[in-house]
C-alpha cells in the first residue's frame, strides 16, 4: 500500500532503501491520471512544469535525491549533522511508515528539490532563446531583458541621405535669387515712381515689352512641345497596358485587345488607343503612307493661365479607303482639328469609336461629335485658340485695371503711410517665404497618358472587341462612369485625380503639377502692390504700378519656371540679368536723385554719368553680396549636413502604397 | 509586501479606449493581489469627485482644464497641491503614470519624485521623430523620464521607440503586453472545457467552410488615416471582385467614413458591405463573431489589442506588418501584409484560401489566446516591477547582470542634486529649463509642507483589502501542503482547501 516514495524516507540515504521496502500492493493508479478525472492534456503539454506534479511522482520507484533533510510528517527533524543518526532513522522509518496510512500526497519537499534542480539545470543550459515576441512566455528572461542581438535592429539612420554638392546647390538656389531680385526690381520701381524719379508709363511700357517678348518665347516653346509630342506618339506602345484590372473591378482580367501580339505597333495603337493618333495600316509596312490625318484632340482642360495641355493634334493615320468608315463630321478631307473637351467651356463630347473588325481588325476610326458648339470656329487650331484666349484675358485685365485705378488711388486715403509701409513689407515677406520655389514645369504628356486611361476605363464596358464595335461615350455627366478628369489628368483637380485613382489600378497618373504656383504668395504680392499703389498720386501711376505688379508677380514666375525647364544657360543668364537689374535699381534708389539735387537737365552728360556711376556701385555691391550670400549659404548647408540624424524604424507610421501610384497623405 | 499605488492618467472611464481599459484591468487585478490602487484622472463631464468602481477601485476626478481630446492643460505646477493631498490621504507609495500624451501623468511623475515616491511610467503609443509635434512630445517625455524609476512598454517595438525618444537605459524599461479579458471574447459556439465532465465528451467538429460558403471579413477600427482606412478603401473593391462569396462588415466611425461610403456607392457595393457605424466596446465581440476574417490595415500600432480580441473570438487575422503587430500573435493565426494595396489584397486572398481549405483551425484560437494573454499575468509582472523599484528584490536579480558584471541601472536617488544632474543632461537649453522646473517644484513642495502640514490632512479609510498573494520571486516556504496540483486554491486570498 505504501508507495515507495514515502515522506519518511531519509533524504541523505541512497535510493536503495525505498526499493527494499516491501510493497505488497502495486502502486495504485493515481487519481490524476484517470482519464475521467482530470485533464491529461496539461501534463502532456507541460511535462516538466515544476510547479505541478507529474503523475509518475506518485509511484515512481526512484525518488529524486534531496540535498537536505526536511521536516517529515511525523515531526522529527533529521539533520545532516549526524549521518549515523540518519542512518538509524532510515532503518527505523520503513517500519514506522508501514504502520501509518499511506499519504495520498507525495512529499512536497522532494518536488521542490526537483524543481530547484531543474531550475539550476535550466539556468545552465538556457534552452529558451529569447524571441522578440509577446505571445511566448520568455522563460528565464525578465521583462526588462534587452536582447543585444535584436534590440534596435530595425533602426535606420539617414537612410536617404544624399550629400549635397556645392555647385548644384548654388544652381538650385538661383530660383530664390531670381524671385528676390524680381521683388527688389518691383520695390525699386515703386520707389522711383513714388519719389517722382521714374515715369510710371516708362515702367509699365518696359514691363509690357518684356512680358510680350516673354510670351512670344513661351508660345514658341509650346509649339515646339506640341510638335515634339506629335512625333514620338507613333511609338506609343500599349503592350504594357494589357493586363490591367478594369475600372469597376468586375472584370479581373481585362480584355486582350491585341489581335496579334506580333502585329505592327499600328495595329496595337489602333485597337487600344482610342483617341491617340492611330497608325493603322493594312499592310503593316507603310507608315503614314496615305497621310490622311485624323485629328484627335487635346482631351484636357485649359485653365485660364494657359496651362494648357498640348494636345496632340495631328496624327497621321493611314487607312485603307475601304475600311475608313467613320467620317469626320467637319472636314472629310482630313486635317480636322477639334478643341473639344474643355472644362472651361463646359462642353460635352462623345467619342465614338468604330472598329471594323471583319476584314481589317486592326483598323479603327474615331470621330468626335461635339454636342455643343464651341465659341470658336473649329478650324482654328488649339494653339491659336489659346493665343486668342490669352489675348482676350490680357485685354480684360487691362481694362479692368484701367477702370479700377481711380478707386485704388483713394483706397487707403484714411490710412497713414506708416501702416501701409509696414503692411506692404509684411505682405512682401509673406510672398518671399511662401513662394513655390520647388514647383517644376512638367511638360504635360497628355498624348501618351490620356489614351491609356481611357482604355482602362472603357475596357470593361467594351465587351468583346473582336465581335462587335463598341461605343465608348465620354461625357461629363454624372451618370456616366467615366469622369472627365480621368481623361484630363492634368486638369488641375488634384482631388478628382485622387478619386479616380483607385479605378485605374496600377497606373501612374501624372500629378497635376502645372497648376498656378502658390496662390498665397501671389495674393500677398498683389495685395502689397495694391496698397502700395494706393499711395501714388495719379491714376496713371496707380494703373502702371498695378499692371507692373501683375506682370512681375503673376506672369513672370510662370515664365521663369518654364525657362528653367527649357534651358539651364538661359535660366542662369536670366538670373544674372535680374541680379544686375535689381542691384542697379537699388543703387539708384538708395542714392541721391540727380534731378532733385541739381535740377532737371534732361538727358545731359552729368545726369548720365550720375546714373551710370550710381548703378555701377549698386551692381558691384549687389553682385558681390549675392554671390557671397549664395555661396556662403550653400557652404553652410553642406557643413550642416553632418549633424543630420534621421532615425527611421518600425514605429514610424507606414506610408500606404496604393496601386494608383498615389501615396496617401495625412 | 502590498503596495499603495496611484495610477495617474488623463484618460479613464467614462471615456472608452485602450489605455482606459488597460488601467482599469491592471488596477483590478492588482487589487485582487492585495494591493491598494487609486486612480487619479481629470473630471469628465458628468463625472466629478471621488468614485468607487467595482472591486473597490477608487477614482479621483480632479477638476482641471481640458484642452484637446481629453488632455489637460500642461501647467507644470498647478496640479501639485491637490496631487499631494491625494497622495498623503491615500498613503501612496508608488505613482504609476500612463500615456505619453497625458500631461497629468507627466506632472504627477515630477511631483511624485519631488515628494520622494517611486514612479513607474507606462507607454502605450509609438511616436516618430520627424514632425514638430513629435519633437515637442519627445522633449517633454525626456524631461519626465529622465527621473523615473521604471518604464513599462506594451511591446518590444514600443520599448525601442521609448528608449530612443527619451534616451533611456534599456534595462529600466520592461515589456509587459496588454491583455484581453478572454471571457468577454468567446467564439459564437464555444463550450469551455470543464474539468470534470467535459473533455471526454466528443466536441462538435467545427464545420469546414466550403468553397461556396460566404466568408465575412470584419473590420473594426476608427476610420482615421493612421488606421489605414485609405488602404481599406483601395483594397476592398478588389478583394470583393476577386472573391465573389465574400462580404465585409465594417464598424467604426471617423473622418474617413465619408470616403468609405463614397467608394461603396460609386462601386455599388451596398449589398456586400455592411457599415455598422460606431460600436461600443462591449458589443465588439458580437460584431466579431459574425465574421471569419479580421482585417486590420493599420499604419501604426503599438500593440493592437483588437487583433488579439479578434483572434480570441476565433477569427483569422489579416494585418499589416507595422509597429508592434508582428510580435502579438503567432503566425498560424495571422497573415501579414505590407502596408500596400496589392499586398493587402494578396494576403486577404491567401487568408480566404486558407480558411476554405480548412488549414486554419480557428476554433482553437480562443483557448490559445487565453493561455497567451491574461490580465492576471500582466498584474503579476507589473508587481514584479514594483518589487524591483522598491528594493523588495535585489538589484542584481531585477536588472540582471550584464556582460561586464556590474549592474548598470540602479535605484534612482531622491536627492535633489542627483535629480538635477539627471535633468541637466536633457539638452543645452532644455536641461537648464528642466532644472529650473525641478527646483521650483521643490520649493512649492516645501511651501506646501509648511502651509498644509501633513498632520492636517485626513487619512482616507481603506477599502477592505484582499489578502496579499505572495507567490512570485519570494522565498518559498517549505510548507508541504502548498500548491498541490488538484487543490482548489482560493485565488483571492491564496489559501487553499485540502481535499
Amino acid at each position: 500500500m505504501a508507495p515507495p516514495s514515502s515522506p519518511t524516507e531519509p533524504t541523505s540515504s541512497s535510493t536503495a532503501t525505498p526499493v527494499a521496502t516491501p510493497s505488497p500492493i502495486p502502486p495504485p493508479v493515481p487519481v490524476e491520471t484517470h482519464p475521467n478525472r482530470i485533464r491529461p492534456a496539461i501534463h502532456a503539454q507541460q511535462p516538466s512544469d515544476p510547479t505541478r506534479l507529474a503523475p509518475e511522482d506518485a509511484y515512481r520507484a526512484i525518488s529524486p535525491p534531496r540535498l537536505r533533510p526536511i521536516a517529515s510528517l511525523d515531526g522529527s527533524v533529521v539533520s545532516t549533522s549526524s549521518a549515523a543518526a540518519s542512518a538509524a532513522a532510515a532503518a527505523l522509518r520503513p517500519a514506522v511508515a508501514s504502520l501509518r496510512a499511506p499519504p495520498a500526497i507525495p512529499p512536497v519537499a522532494a518536488r521542490l528539490e526537483q524543481e530547484r534542480r531543474n531550475r539550476a539545470l535550466r539556468r545552465k543550459q538556457k534552452p529558451h532563446i529569447w524571441k522578440k515576441l509577446l505571445w511566448v512566455k520568455q522563460r528565464g528572461y525578465a521583462d526588462n531583458y534587452t536582447d543585444p542581438a535584436t534590440f534596435l535592429d530595425n533602426l535606420q539612420r539617414n537612410p536617404k541621405l544624399r550629400p549635397y554638392d556645392f555647385w548644384p546647390l548654388v544652381a538650385d538656389s538661383m530660383v530664390i535669387v531670381q524671385h528676390v531680385c524680381s521683388m527688389v526690381v518691383f520695390v525699386s520701381a515703386y520707389a522711383g515712381i513714388y519719389q517722382d524719379r521714374l515715369s510710371p508709363v516708362a515702367v509699365v511700357v518696359c514691363g509690357t515689352i518684356a512680358t510680350v517678348i516673354g510670351w512670344i518665347m513661351w508660345d514658341q516653346w509650346k509649339c515646339q512641345e506640341e510638335s515634339e509630342a506629335e512625333t514620338p506618339t507613333a511609338s506609343t506602345n500599349d503592350q504594357d497596358r494589357v493586363g490591367r484590372v478594369g475600372m469597376n473591378g468586375s472584370v479581373p482580367k481585362p480584355l486582350l485587345m491585341h489581335h496579334d501580339d506580333k502585329s505592327s505597333e499600328g495595329s496595337s495603337n489602333g485597337s487600344a488607343v482610342p483617341n491617340a493618333h492611330v497608325n493603322g495600316f493594312a499592310n503593316g509596312s507603310a507608315k503614314k503612307a496615305f497621310g490622311l490625318s485624323l485629328s484627335t484632340s487635346n482631351l484636357a482642360a485649359k485653365d485660364a493661365e494657359n496651362q494648357l495641355l498640348k494636345g496632340q493634334s495631328h496624327h497621321g493615320q493611314s487607312l485603307s479607303k475601304s475600311s475608313f468608315q467613320s467620317i469626320s463630321p467637319i472636314d472629310p478631307l482630313g486635317e480636322h482639328k477639334f478643341s473639344n473637351i474643355d472644362d472651361s467651356f463646359g462642353q460635352t463630347n462623345v467619342l465614338t469609336r468604330v472598329t471594323s473588325n471583319k476584314s481589317h481588325p486592326s483598323i479603327a476610326s474615331y470621330h468626335y461629335v461635339p454636342q455643343s458648339p464651341t465659341t470658336l470656329p473649329p478650324t482654328v487650331s488649339p494653339r491659336n485658340q489659346a493665343r486668342l484666349k490669352t489675348f482676350k484675358s490680357a485685354l480684360l485685365i487691362y481694362f479692368a485695371l484701367l477702370g479700377l485705378s481711380p478707386i485704388l488711388k483713394s483706397l487707403t486715403k484714411s490710412t497713414s503711410s506708416d501702416s501701409i509701409w509696414a503692411l506692404a513689407t509684411w505682405l512682401l515677406i509673406i510672398n518671399i517665404f511662401f513662394f513655390d520655389y520647388g514647383s517644376q514645369y512638367v511638360p504635360s504628356m497628355i498624348s501618351p497618358q490620356a489614351p491609356t486611361l481611357i482604355e482602362d476605363s472603357i475596357s470593361p464596358a467594351i465587351g468583346n472587341l473582336h465581335t462587335k464595335p463598341y461605343h465608348a461615350s465620354l461625357s461629363n455627366t454624372a451618370s456616366s462612369r467615366l469622369h472627365l478628369s480621368t481623361i484630363a489628368p492634368a486638369s488641375a483637380h488634384p482631388n478628382t485625380a485622387n478619386t479616380t485613382t483607385p479605378q485605374t489600378a496600377s497606373r501612374t497618373i501624372l500629378p497635376p503639377n502645372n497648376t498656378y504656383p502658390s496662390s498665397l504668395s501671389t495674393n500677398a504680392a498683389v495685395m502689397a502692390s495694391t496698397v502700395l499703389a494706393s499711395r501714388l498720386p495719379t491714376t496713371t501711376a496707380v494703373f502702371s504700378l498695378t499692371l507692373f505688379s501683375i506682370q512681375i508677380f503673376g506672369l513672370f514666375p510662370l515664365f521663369r519656371r518654364h525657362l528653367r525647364s527649357r534651358s539651364f544657360s538661359l535660366h542662369t543668364s536670366l538670373t544674372f540679368a535680374l541680379v544686375l537689374m535689381a542691384s542697379a535699381g537699388l543703387g539708384l534708389i538708395l542714392s541721391q536723385s540727380y534731378t532733385h539735387t541739381y535740377g532737371d537737365c534732361g538727358f545731359c552728360f552729368a545726369w548720365c554719368a550720375h546714373v551710370v556711376v550710381r548703378s555701377l556701385i549698386g551692381i558691384l555691391v549687389g553682385c558681390f553680396s549675392t554671390a557671397f550670400i549664395t555661396g556662403g549659404c550653400a557652404w553652410w548647408l553642406i557643413s550642416l549636413q553632418r549633424y543630420k540624424n534621421v532615425v527611421i524604424g518600425p514605429w514610424d507610421p507606414a506610408k500606404p502604397v496604393l496601386a494608383g501610384g498615389i501615396r496617401g497623405g495625412g | 509586501m502590498p503596495y499603495n499605488i496611484a495610477m495617474v492618467c488623463d484618460f479613464f472611464f467614462p471615456q472608452p479606449g485602450g489605455v482606459e481599459s488597460h488601467i482599469y484591468q491592471v488596477s483590478t487585478k492588482l487589487i485582487d493581489r492585495g494591493h491598494k490602487v487609486v486612480v487619479i484622472t481629470h473630471a469628465y463631464k458628468g463625472r466629478t469627485g471621488v468614485h468607487y468602481l467595482t472591486n473597490g477601485l477608487k477614482v479621483y476626478h480632479v477638476p482641471f482644464l481640458v484642452i484637446y481630446r481629453e488632455t489637460t492643460m500642461p501647467t507644470v505646477f498647478s496640479f501639485f497641491p491637490i496631487f499631494r493631498n491625494i497622495i498623503l490621504r491615500e498613503k501612496i507609495e508608488i505613482v504609476h503614470g500612463h500615456g505619453s500624451l497625458s500631461s497629468f501623468c507627466h506632472e504627477a511623475i515630477l511631483h511624485a519624485r519631488t515628494m520622494g515616491l517611486r514612479t513607474v511610467f507606462t507607454d502605450h503609443s509609438l511616436f516618430g521623430f520627424a514632425d514638430a509635434g513629435s519633437i515637442l512630445t519627445n522633449k517633454l517625455l525626456k524631461f519626465t523620464l529622465s527621473d523615473v524609476d521604471h518604464i513599462i512598454c506594451v511591446s518590444h517595438t514600443c520599448k525601442e521607440n521609448t528608449v530612443l525618444r527619451a534616451s533611456l537605459d534599456p534595462l529600466i524599461v520592461s515589456v509587459i503586453p496588454n491583455a484581453v479579458v478572454a471571457e468577454n471574447f468567446q467564439p459564437l459556439s464555444y463550450s469551455p472545457k470543464s474539468h470534470d465532465a467535459g473533455y471526454m465528451k466528443p466536441r462538435p467538429i467545427s464545420r469546414r467552410i466550403g468553397p461556396d460558403d460566404p466568408i465575412v471579413i470584419v473590420v473594426i477600427s476608427r476610420l482615421f488615416y493612421n488606421k489605414g482606412t485609405d488602404l481599406l478603401i483601395a483594397a476592398m473593391p478588389r478583394i470583393l471582385a476577386n472573391h465573389p462569396n465574400v462580404r465585409f462588415l465594417i464598424a467604426g466611425s471617423g473622418p474617413k467614413a465619408i470616403d468609405l461610403e463614397q467608394m461603396i456607392e460609386r462601386r455599388m457595393l451596398q449589398d456586400r458591405v455592411e457599415l455598422l457605424g460606431p460600436v461600443r466596446h462591449e458589443e465588439v465581440r458580437d460584431v466579431m463573431v459574425r465574421g471569419h476574417i479580421y482585417l486590420h490595415p493599420s499604419l501604426t500600432e503599438a500593440f493592437g489589442t483588437v487583433i488579439v480580441e479578434a483572434a480570441s473570438c476565433g477569427l483569422y487575422v489579416v494585418c499589416t506588418r507595422v509597429g508592434g503587430i508582428p510580435e502579438v500573435l503567432p503566425p498560424h493565426m495571422t497573415t501579414f501584409a505590407k502596408p500596400e494595396e496589392d499586398d493587402l489584397v494578396a494576403a486577404t486572398g491567401k487568408a480566404i484560401a486558407a480558411l476554405r481549405s480548412g488549414r486554419v483551425r480557428t476554433e482553437r484560437f480562443h483557448d490559445q489566446v487565453k493561455m497567451m494573454y491574461s490580465w492576471t499575468d500582466v498584474a503579476q509582472r507589473t508587481e514584479r516591477v514594483y518589487d524591483g523599484i522598491t528594493g523588495a528584490i535585489s538589484e542584481e536579480e531585477f536588472y540582471g547582470v550584464q556582460g561586464d558584471g556590474k549592474v548598470r541601472a540602479g535605484v534612482q536617488s531622491y536627492a535633489l542634486i542627483d535629480r538635477l544632474k539627471r535633468y541637466y543632461g536633457c539638452g543645452v537649453w532644455a536641461g537648464k529649463l528642466f532644472c529650473l522646473c525641478a527646483i521650483i517644484d521643490y520649493l512649492i513642495f516645501i511651501f506646501l509642507e509648511l502651509w498644509a502640514t501633513r498632520a492636517n490632512i485626513d487619512l482616507a479609510k481603506d477599502w477592505p483589502r484582499k489578502p496579499f498573494i505572495n507567490d512570485k520571486n519570494k522565498p518559498v516556504d517549505n510548507n508541504p501542503y502548498r500548491l498541490r496540483h488538484g487543490d482548489v486554491m482560493d485565488r483571492r486570498n491564496g489559501s487553499f482547501v485540502v481535499r
